[in-house]
């Protein structure tokens, strides 16, 4: 380990030894069901992070989700698959759909992907909601039961009935999502995709497979799209035909762009920003679409690198002050 | 399925893809100036029926000047979101910051329309009541009208784009922004007028549509995807593909909705898919 990634390891466990002690301090499960729709959109943001890295704008992200969602929720419902069982298969068949849907349309760069892409999200919803059994057509599937206990010899069994042991495991799938797409995006895949992104003439003439490092980003991040969905649709106990639309899709966008891509945080800061905002609106419910349409485009026009790159303009801005205040000091100017 | 009843879908879905042109030709037209896709288009076809709305029912005005009005006035505001947010966005080639912006202009747009017209649908009073029969199937006067000066405008722009001075320099800057400033053209007076234009357009369906639907602040958002489909399947930029493919959307959506009901809400969708893969200009866009 170097020396420099200690402060980091450091800092990633005090992060998460944070958020294990908030049931602790939250006990009230309204405040802890927000808390774990905010770690839910964070995570859609960072799975959607990944094929943005690609330089792809896919707005059928959310569409995976449903696919999840919906197959996971089904197979419990109607043929008595265990939760576990059950999102196994949600996010295999996701992951098979997203390959299929990545194929025939990664071919297609900038607005032609981002116009096919949402196409395809629109289909993925209509269909479903047209589909009576198992999907509940119109109405959508209800009353979910709570994720299945899981029964570990000599222990005592872990339950799912209660909205803390709900948010652990939220929580834990947040900590497996977030960890394996930080490495992948500071590994070799992610700088390729990243070359992708820039140029991807270039990165073809240097021999890379550019499809192939596309495809696999979209399949990536759409499988955990899924498995974000399954958490979704059972923390709230039901799965809607209207809960993954194209405006989702456009708001995932927006929590990766208002926080900054340029790192991992960025979609992160960007989730928790307009997610707070949002509930902070909810007594001026009639204001909220201005408040925070002003909100995005305030920081689009005035942030272009997020609110992550704000900050760290600032916090360079003054590191470089006092750099210059030091050097001042040096040379014997006060 | 009966001669009558066939010519009447055809008929109907023709009128319905009328006014599905005006609405694609000013989304053609801010794509291939601008390069951008504008979402809140579908919120100015909103403001164009609440603006003949309210002329009519508080002001007591006659329909046309109504009309007119109201394409004007959402115009003049076309004008200035160019101004303010357009045209610093098109610097950037960012396509992600330039939807961002555009979604949160639609939000308050579309919600300041709810705070200020409340959200509930309302009706207006039929301007023309009455029906004609033409070849077997019965058309209402009022939507025969309203083809009628849709047809009006789409030969107005015909005339605009290709055979006036401003028109051809529209088009200079459709195709190379660089060269055409090179040749004297000035391009941000190109880009406001641009914006105009298509205000104007989108404002002229939503008058058109406000006596024959309900008129409430998210109606904005079913137009969109329509007004999408059809630039796709008629080809980015094109006049003529954008008139093909409103005609196209009408006919196939009337008789998917007859034969299939709902399912047919997917046609449009499906339409895009099959258009960008197969080719990816358009059935009349011209080839890259």
């Amino acid at each position: 380990m170097k020396a420099e990634s200690i402060p980091r390891y450091v800092l990633s466990c005090a992060m998460i030894a944070g958020f294990i002690a908030i049931p602790f301090v939250i006990s009230n499960p309204y405040y802890l069901g927000i808390i774990i729709v905010i770690i839910i959109n964070a995570l859609l943001a960072v799975s959607i992070w990944i094929i943005l890295q690609t330089g792809q704008v896919s707005l059928c992200h959310v569409g995976f989700s449903a696919i999840g969602g919906y197959t996971a929720a089904a197979l419990v419902m109607s043929f008595d698959f265990s939760f576990w069982m059950g999102t196994a298969v949600g996010i295999i068949a996701a992951g098979f759909a997203s390959l299929l849907i990545g194929l025939i349309t990664l071919r297609l760069k900038s607005h032609y992907f981002f116009i096919v892409t949402a196409s395809f999200g629109e289909i993925i919803r209509i269909v479903f909601s047209m589909i009576d059994y198992p999907f509940g057509g119109l109405v959508g599937i209800l009353n979910l039961p709570p994720p299945d206990p899981i029964a570990i010899p000599g222990l005592p069994a872990i339950v799912f009935s209660s909205s803390s042991s709900f948010y652990y495991l939220t929580l834990a799938v947040a900590i497996l999502i977030i960890t394996i797409i930080y490495r992948l995006s500071n590994s070799h895949i992610g700088h390729v995709f990243r070359a992708i992104a820039q140029n991807d003439l270039r990165a073809e003439h240097l021999g890379i497979n550019i499809m192939g490092y596309k495809v696999m980003a979209f399949v990536i991040g759409s499988m955990f799209a899924s498995l974000t969905g399954i958490i979704y649709c059972f923390n709230a106990g039901c799965m809607l035909p209207t809960t993954f639309g194209f405006w989702q899709g456009i708001y995932c966008l927006i929590f990766v762009s208002v926080g900054g891509g340029a790192h991992i945080a960025g979609p992160i800061i960007g989730a928790v920003f307009f997610s707070l905002l949002s509930q902070l609106l909810k007594p001026v419910q009639m204001f909220e679409p201005v408040i925070y349409g002003l909100a995005l485009i305030f920081v689009m026009m005035f942030f272009r690198e997020g609110l992550l790159g704000g900050i760290l303009g600032i916090w360079c801005f003054l590191k470089g002050k006092l750099f210059i205040r030091q050097l001042d000091a040096s040379n014997g100017i006060t | 399925m009966t001669y009558e009843a066939f010519l009447q879908t055809l008929v109907y879905g023709l009128q319905t893809g009328v006014t599905y042109i005006l609405v694609a030709l000013g989304f053609t037209l801010i794509f291939s100036i601008l390069g951008i896709i504008n979402l809140a288009h579908g919120e100015l076809y909103m403001l164009g029926a609440f603006g003949v709305y309210y002329l009519v029912t508080m002001l007591h005005l006659n329909y046309f000047a109504a009309l007119i009005l109201s394409m004007f006035m959402v115009g003049l505001f076309g004008v200035i979101l160019e101004r303010v947010f357009f045209r610093p966005l098109r610097r950037g080639s960012d396509i992600v910051a330039a939807i961002i912006v555009i979604t949160g202009l639609m939000m308050v747009i579309q919600g300041g329309a709810q705070i200020i017209f409340g959200t509930e649908s309302r009706g207006m009073q039929d301007i023309m009541p009455g029906t004609f029969t033409l070849l077997g199937a019965r058309i209402s006067n009022f939507r025969a009208f309203g083809a009628l000066i849709s047809i009006f405008l789409v030969i107005g722009l015909c005339i605009f784009v290709y055979r006036t001075k401003p028109g051809k320099a529209m088009q200079a800057v459709a195709q190379n922004r660089e060269a055409a400033i090179l040749q004297g053209v000035e391009a941000n007076r190109i880009y406001a007028l641009g914006f105009g234009l298509s205000a104007v357009l989108a404002a002229a369906a939503g008058g058109l549509m406000a006596p024959v639907f309900f008129v409430d602040p998210n109606m904005g958002g079913s137009v969109l995807f329509k007004g999408l489909c059809i630039v796709i399947v008629g080809g980015i930029g094109s006049i003529p593909g954008a008139v093909l493919g409103g005609l196209i959307l009408g006919v196939v959506e009337s008789f998917g909705l007859r034969f299939l009901g709902y399912a047919s809400a997917t046609f449009p969708f499906l339409l895009i898919i099959f258009i960008l893969l197969v080719k990816r200009t358009g059935l009349l866009g011209k080839s890259e």
